[in-house]
């Protein structure tokens, strides 16, 4: 089952903040669903490798073991594959810009969205899913 | 030794039979190998000083990229 994963479900995870590191725990053990993302978020993520370094006084080995281990579960989509869903996704968002690509993803894979983000889940009650929830699928066979 | 039990599908057996790869033995050389992975994250990650406002500018400044980069479209 694909699930779209935000930026705000992989930064917290790497950084190890909240319980969102327990997802990627599950997932590596149980392989219940199958993460994608916009492959741009990737490209991001590898130039602030630095930051989270400086920030959670990790060794430069210890961060590329984290980011080996979360990213490394989510599979970077090219945006040939989801461009064309970018107005219908910029339509449903409004001015709530920066989630644009995810939902575009979620919609040309016709599937949910990981992601903390209260005001996301306002306008994609059906489509978000919390932390909490998917946690909760983990734990509910 | 503890024992388990665990279910696979038929076809996996019979996979493992024509290759003669004794399962337990692969199986738990998996589950440690898994095991060990988890163990070696989650020391990492207790070691963590981040913290939420650490997260959070982070996540924003990403998503400042992400919003530049998909305008074009």
């Amino acid at each position: 089952m694909f699930i779209v994963i935000d930026t705000n479900i992989i930064i917290p995870a790497v950084l190890n903040r909240g319980n969102i590191l327990n997802i990627f725990i599950k997932n590596f053990s149980e392989k219940k669903f199958k993460f994608i993302a916009p492959n741009f978020l990737i490209l991001e993520i590898g130039k602030h490798t630095q930051k989270i370094a400086k920030n959670t006084k990790f060794s430069n080995e210890e961060v590329l073991e984290m980011l080996e281990f979360v990213v490394g579960q989510i599979t970077f989509i090219p945006d040939e594959d989801f461009k064309d869903k970018i107005d219908e996704a910029k339509e449903i968002l409004k001015e709530h810009k920066k989630d644009v690509s995810f939902l575009a993803l979620a919609l040309a894979f016709n599937c949910k969205i990981l992601s903390g983000d209260k005001i996301f889940k306002q306008f994609c009650q059906n489509r978000v899913k919390t932390p909490k929830e998917l946690l909760s699928e983990f734990y509910n066979y | 030794m503890a024992k388990i039990t665990v279910e696979i599908p038929e076809e996996l057996e019979r996979k493992a039979k024509m290759l003669n790869i004794e399962l337990s033995f692969l199986i738990e050389k998996i589950l440690k190998e898994k095991l060990e992975k988890i163990e070696r994250i989650k020391k990492i990650a207790a070691k963590s000083q981040a913290t939420d406002k650490d997260v959070e500018e982070l996540t924003l400044e990403i998503d400042e990229a992400m919003i530049k980069h998909y305008s074009k479209y």
